[in-house]
């Protein structure tokens, strides 16, 4: 049974999945790598997605980005179906970095823009500001390679927002990165959204940054991949560091760890 | 980690340097070489047909000066022709092999088997149809190195990340940008090294062809050298192929070099 996980009212659903399923072709046989998922996600609104390893969480992104064609169902942004990529409608920050090592932060950040042939004074200062806005404007010049973990992380998350479509989709984008740095861009991505008021959805495996960071978290279980369930992180805005001690944040992240082990049990 | 990591450290430190750098010892050995060149003629350790000394090969050269200039020209400008066939072709026909599935799947191995063939052999049918001018240089050279430049593009496209190419795609690259803009950049490095490759094989291309029938260029010289046996012309010929070949790979080098800048290895980025 799929659970209904769409919300009561939709007033303003950005995106949209219908009864979407993956099913891949293996030599065992046919493999449900993400089963009957249908979920709404309002504008500007900032959603988690949770689950185990191999719950289909990376198909379900790579599906809504139009990267790869839903076996069933339906992804709609802002009232039309997504077929193939549409970088005015959704981004994607993935979690290796996938910047172009030949090019500089600077160039790295605006190439989304070039793509689609916009002036180069104007995608320059583009990519300045948001260069700026992550704390990376003494390293515009710099190449891939001469920066940190984190730094190339900020210049992806940096080009997310270059790009400038309705909805982000981060895929595990902190993940390689240590605790400390992971915490430090977490709060960063939570001050950008708030000045740029995009819809996220950020999958992650992290528990604590999920209740941190997220308005809502959908929990998904694995073989078949599906949602477990919808949570609202009823946590006030802006997050601070003092709301992890509390008991309601020490309640949420349970909730969704207990989700997660009784699917893994099974 | 580090019990392993301690032997091997001190191995390191107790290693002592060497009484003779390697570059003192390849200088040695080049001395050696050119002494050797010089010494062995004359004192008939070697016939003087097969091997002219060191200074009277310098002579012929020194004499026959124009001679031995022009012809170093006219192979020169096939040469660098025949290179832009090289790399334009086999650039954007490894850019095309590696990069499309049907024709990596359909060609790639037909053309890898047809590499296995000494092009040489056909080389005289090849004269039927171009004659034997300039020209039959230019494209017998350039098929020569179009080969291994080929097939290095396309294994080089075919080791790049395919999460640049999908992450282009997701920001709206379409095919041709995703080709231009992201695969063939990051296949420089492999392509530099088929470049390299067919620079070396466009060299011997012009060079045999201009042996086997030719009216010009350095090899025509040494052919005709040869027949008359004029050793130390022959040798000056030969190390004239030598520099021109020694210097194109700088050249490549350097440009190789100058790409490392952009394009670390993978174990240093991190």
């Amino acid at each position: 049974m799929p659970v209904d996980t769409a919300l009561p009212e939709q007033a303003a659903a950005d995106l949209r999945l219908e009864g979407v399923s993956q099913v891949f072709d293996s030599p065992s046989g046919a493999v449900h790598a993400v089963d009957n998922v249908a979920f709404d996600v309002a504008a500007g609104k900032f959603v988690g997605l949770v689950g185990p390893s191999g719950c289909g969480k990376s198909s379900l992104l790579l599906m809504m980005a139009g990267l790869l064609a839903p076996t069933k169902g339906r992804i709609i942004v802002s009232g039309r179906e997504i077929t193939r990529p549409e970088p005015t409608q959704i981004g994607v920050v993935f979690q290796e970095s996938s910047l172009l090592p030949w090019k500089t932060a600077l160039e790295n950040v605006e190439f989304p823009l070039s793509l689609r042939g916009v002036d180069k004074a104007v995608r320059r200062s583009a990519a300045l500001k948001m260069l700026e806005l992550v704390g990376l404007k003494d390293f515009t010049d710099r190449r891939p390679h001469e920066l940190s973990g984190g730094m190339k992380q900020r210049v992806a998350v940096a080009r997310g927002f270059c790009q400038d479509p309705r909805i982000l989709l981060m895929d595990e984008p902190f993940a390689a990165l240590d605790e400390q740095t992971r915490m430090t861009l977490g709060d960063e991505l939570l001050h950008i959204w708030d000045r740029h008021k995009k819809t996220v959805v950020f999958v992650t495996h992290g528990l604590t940054e999920a209740v941190y960071l997220c308005d809502e978290v959908l929990v998904m279980g694995a073989r078949p991949g599906r949602i477990l369930k919808r949570i609202t992180i009823d946590l006030p805005r802006p997050r601070t560091y003092e709301m992890m001690a509390t008991e309601r944040f020490g309640r949420l992240r349970d909730e969704i760890w207990q989700l997660i082990r009784t699917t893994e049990q099974k | 980690m580090t019990d392993v990591a301690t032997p091997a450290v001190a191995r390191l430190k107790r290693r002592k340097p060497p009484v003779i750098g390697p570059v003192t010892l390849r200088m040695l050995c080049l001395a050696v070489i050119l002494i050797l060149w010089e010494v062995a003629p004359r004192l008939e350790w070697v016939p003087p047909v097969m091997l002219a000394p060191l200074s009277k090969t310098i002579m012929a050269g020194v004499l026959d000066f124009g001679v031995f200039f022009e012809a170093l020209l006219y192979t020169v400008v096939e040469l660098l022709l025949a290179l832009a066939i090289a790399v334009s072709l086999g650039g954007l026909g490894g850019l095309l092999l590696g990069g499309l599935r049907v024709l990596r799947e359909t060609a790639l191995p037909l053309i890898s088997s047809t590499y296995a063939i000494p092009l040489v052999i056909v080389y005289p049918v090849f004269t039927a149809w171009v004659g034997i001018g300039p020209e039959s240089k230019v494209l017998f050279g350039g098929i020569y190195g179009l080969f291994p430049m080929l097939l290095a593009t396309a294994a080089g496209v075919q080791t790049v990340d395919r999460g640049l190419l999908r992450a282009a795609r997701s920001m709206g690259a379409s095919w041709s940008q995703s080709m231009w803009q992201v695969l063939l950049p990051a296949a420089i490095p492999s392509v530099l090294s088929g470049v390299r490759l067919g620079v070396a094989m466009t060299a011997i291309g012009v060079i045999v062809a201009e042996m086997m029938a030719s009216t010009a260029g350095i090899g025509f010289l040494i052919t005709q050298n040869r027949t008359m046996f004029n050793t130390a012309e022959v040798y000056f010929g030969v190390f004239l192929v030598l520099v021109l070949a020694g210097s194109l790979d700088w050249c490549v080098r350097a440009l190789e070099r100058r790409a490392a800048g952009w394009y670390p290895q993978k174990l240093t980025a991190i």
